[in-house]
């Protein structure tokens, strides 16, 4: 995604959102939002502006700020296939290798498409920081499904817990383990 | 450049699919008569035989070819011609390798200054995972890795050699390992005589066997 | 507990149905527990079952849980390269690509264009040997009990031993590094890559001849365990079973990372998203390999052998910030989110698994079936249980 692309997404946004929603735009592009704006900005994302695939939910523990960082990484998945696919008969029998005006054809139709296409394929990085002490953060579950197994993770390595989130329990450590790993200044117990 | 994959919907004879999957294996039990071996032999064509012939070794009577570049267990390694070990006890095997296994004392002299000797050297074989990253970063060609492939012993000590136990003379890593070798003769062999220069006498020489 | 009356279907050809009045059924809970031959890795599923049909499934993961995030923190970004290759022990070549394009951006280094070919052949050589074997699992799993797995592991032989000829491993090969590849192509790589690509086409018809149009095959797999494509894309999913699922999104050809831009191939895309779908489009995808493959081998031969790394400084050290590198694993969409905070260790170290995002829609997929197509769907979905639990 150029930095125009990411302008005019946050311009589109901010006349949404209420006010202060967006935080910070840091230098690689990410949207820093306020917690409780997360979900409104999520559902604006996924509805209006196309970007239905949620790729990575990642906490991040940043003990000298005493805060908790939630990382989400979204793409366009449908508006990326458009880009790709041009259809082709059933079981349309395969070259075996390219013949040279299909090279060259492919390459240029193919860069044509993604000069043309309406831009924005992705990553939307969003960030959303909650202090270490009240780690409550607002579960994008009911908006992309892929976030139900990668929150449980970020809740059983760091101890954040997302609100909506219908299933929170532990997912890779077993249930009666106390501490989170992942935090910086987990001790392991000796063994 | 998409293409829907075919679903074979249409209909097709009750069984023919059965006796076309067997008509697979019974080509393959029979051509398994002609006993052709289809193996990779180095330099010669590698499996002949293409997709039929019989591909399993007869172990261990028969062994598969091992690589070059094949990374099995650390050793180390000293010159055949002045017995001298090429190891300096620099450390940077130690601070490469990832899971920690190497541990190295440097030697000292008599008025206590250290010198380019390692007096104990010990890898905990059980726990390396093979990864090379010690003998990338061995800037003496002092530590390599050996080809062998039967490591299992009867108790854990065996598996945590000394030194002594890790030497081998460098004619044994060029037979393996020609091209490995290749690679880090010169440098070793001139790195040695300056390592040779600051060890006191008689330091780092390798006993010869009788 | 329910008390009710039970109708059993009517036989053709037998019209006399047979009514049997207080039958009291119960919905039990039985555990496919996680040493179990099926499951792909130790992996455990509870299911509810009304009789044979299943009501719920809850998917339990852990069981290999190794903490390699928090292992990696304390490792310089060098020394993760191995644990890598552990994480998705099939794909290890794919999974250090990954690592080290993430690793790539974060610095900002370029890799020449030798070691992109070479990196090109090692991922597609392990997209074909992941598909093939993972087709002969999921024969396995439906009672074709080692013929398919051991056609698909004696063809893999042959990719094992380029790999070991290249990096010195057959399955841990720890080959890339930041700014390209750690050691050139021996002579007699190339031999064997023309003798693989002149067996494998072939190999491939013969699989395909064998279990394709096979009548138990078919009627297993189709319309089992279907997965609509707006549920996938909800649900995160990637790889072979997104695109059986008749989305054509492959990350090779939207990000065109590496050489992928350069290079001519099709995706191969199903239409109902069942297991069969998943299979043949497997094996489709595989050709197509083959194909990129015919075509980066010249590529390769006309780049001046010896330059496999680029400029990259001694002590790794990149400044401080993050970067998000993904690319299309023969599972899915493998990424890895390294955060620096300017030191040689990562601050976080994250791993985008994709048999984990794949897991999710498990238990949606099986409601409704029976307990012998669970084994069959969670065998399609292509999941290795070290990627989950890393």
């Amino acid at each position: 995604m150029t930095a125009e692309e990411l302008q005019a997404l946050r311009t589109r946004l901010e006349e949404t959102l209420p006010d202060g929603a967006i935080l910070e735009v840091q230098e690689s592009g990410a949207l820093v939002l306020r917690p409780d704006a997360l979900l409104e900005a999520g559902r604006l994302l996924r509805d209006e502006e196309g970007f239905d695939y949620l790729s990575n939910v990642s906490g991040v523990d940043w003990l000298d700020q005493n805060e908790f960082e939630v990382v989400y990484h979204l793409y366009a998945l449908r508006r990326g296939e458009r880009m790709l696919s041009t259809g082709q008969p059933d079981g349309a029998p395969l070259a075996t290798g390219p013949s040279p005006e299909n090279q060259l054809s492919v390459a240029a139709s193919a860069e044509a498409k993604r000069v043309s296409a309406e831009g924005m394929l992705g990553p939307v990085v969003l960030k959303v920081r909650v202090p270490r002490d009240n780690p409550v953060v607002p579960s994008v579950a009911g908006l992309w499904s892929s976030a139900l197994f990668q929150e449980r993770e970020a809740y059983d390595m760091f101890g954040l817990q997302f609100e909506g989130h219908p299933n929170l329990k532990r997912i890779y450590l077993w249930d009666e383990f106390a501490d989170h790993p992942l935090r910086k200044d987990y001790v392991p117990e000796e063994a | 450049m998409t293409m829907r994959v075919p679903r074979h919907d249409k209909f097709q004879f009750p069984g023919l699919g059965l006796l076309k999957g067997l008509s697979v294996t019974l080509t393959h039990f029979f051509r398994s008569y002609r006993r052709q071996r289809n193996w990779r032999v180095p330099g010669e064509e590698p499996f002949p035989g293409g997709i039929y012939g019989i591909f399993t070794h007869q172990y261990p009577e028969e062994r598969a070819p091992i690589p070059d570049r094949y990374r099995g267990l650390p050793i180390l390694l000293y010159d055949d011609a002045t017995g001298a070990e090429f190891c300096t006890a620099c450390q940077a095997c130690v601070r490469a390798c990832p899971v920690g296994i190497i541990h190295i004392e440097q030697a000292t002299n008599d008025e206590g200054k250290r010198i380019p000797y390692a007096s104990s050297y010990t890898i905990e074989w059980d726990v390396c995972i093979n990864c090379g990253f010690c003998a990338a970063a061995c800037n003496f060609g002092a530590l390599v890795l050996d080809h062998n492939l039967e490591t299992a012993r009867y108790d854990r000590e065996a598996l945590h050699p000394t030194k002594k136990q890790l030497l081998r003379p460098a004619s044994y890593f060029e037979k393996i390992a020609p091209t490995v070798w290749a690679e880090i003769r010169e440098d070793a062999a001139k790195r040695l005589a300056g390592t040779i220069k600051r060890r006191p006498d008689g330091v780092g020489i390798v006993p010869k066997k009788q | 507990m329910t008390t009710e009356t039970v109708e059993l279907e009517r036989i053709p050809g037998k019209d006399v149905p047979v009514e049997v009045e207080d039958l009291e059924t119960e919905e039990i809970t039985v555990n496919i527990g996680p040493q179990h031959p099926s499951t792909h890795g130790v992996f455990r599923m509870m299911l509810r079952l009304q009789g044979e049909t299943v009501v719920n499934l809850e998917p339990v993961l852990g069981y290999l849980h190794r903490c390699q995030e928090k292992l990696a923190e304390g490792h310089t970004y060098l020394q993760s390269i191995p644990y890598t290759d552990r994480l998705d022990y099939v794909c290890s070549m794919t999974n250090n690509h990954a690592y080290v394009l993430a690793a790539e951006k974060l610095a900002g280094i370029e890799v020449p264009r030798r070691a992109e070919c070479i990196r090109v052949i090692m991922d597609e050589l392990t997209r074909v040997m992941n598909h093939t074997l993972l087709v002969g699992f999921l024969l396995n799993d439906m009672g074709a009990w080692l013929t398919p797995v051991q056609y698909a592991l004696r063809e893999r032989e042959k990719i094992l031993d380029l790999f070991e000829m290249a990096s010195g491993s057959r399955m841990m090969c720890n080959y890339m590094r930041f700014g390209g590849v750690a050691h050139d192509l021996p002579e007699e790589f190339l031999p064997l890559l023309h003798k693989v690509l002149a067996d494998y086409p072939v190999f491939l018809d013969e699989y395909e001849r064998l279990l394709t149009t096979n009548e138990v095959l078919m009627s297993r797999c189709k319309y089992v365990g279907i997965l609509p494509p707006d549920e996938a894309i909800a649900y995160g999913v990637t790889g072979p079973v997104l695109r059986a699922s008749g989305v054509a999104y492959d990350i090779r050809k939207v990000d065109r990372y590496s050489l992928y831009g350069e290079l001519d191939f099709d995706v191969p895309v199903g239409t109902v998203g069942d297991v069969y779908d998943r299979y043949v489009q497997r094996v489709y995808e595989a050709r197509q390999s083959l194909r990129i493959l015919e075509q980066v081998t010249p590529m390769l031969q006309e780049t001046p052998p010896g330059e496999i790394m680029g400029e990259v400084p001694r002590r790794f050290k990149p400044d401080a910030g993050d970067a998000y590198g993904r690319i299309e694993s023969p599972k899915g969409e493998l990424g890895f989110y390294l955060i620096s905070d300017g030191s040689d260790k990562p601050y976080r170290w994250r791993v985008r698994a994709p048999s984990f995002v794949n897991l999710t829609p498990l238990g949606e997929m099986c409601r409704g079936h029976k307990v012998a197509d669970i084994i069959i769907i969670f065998g399609s979905l292509d999941v290795t249980m070290a990627e989950v639990d890393r």
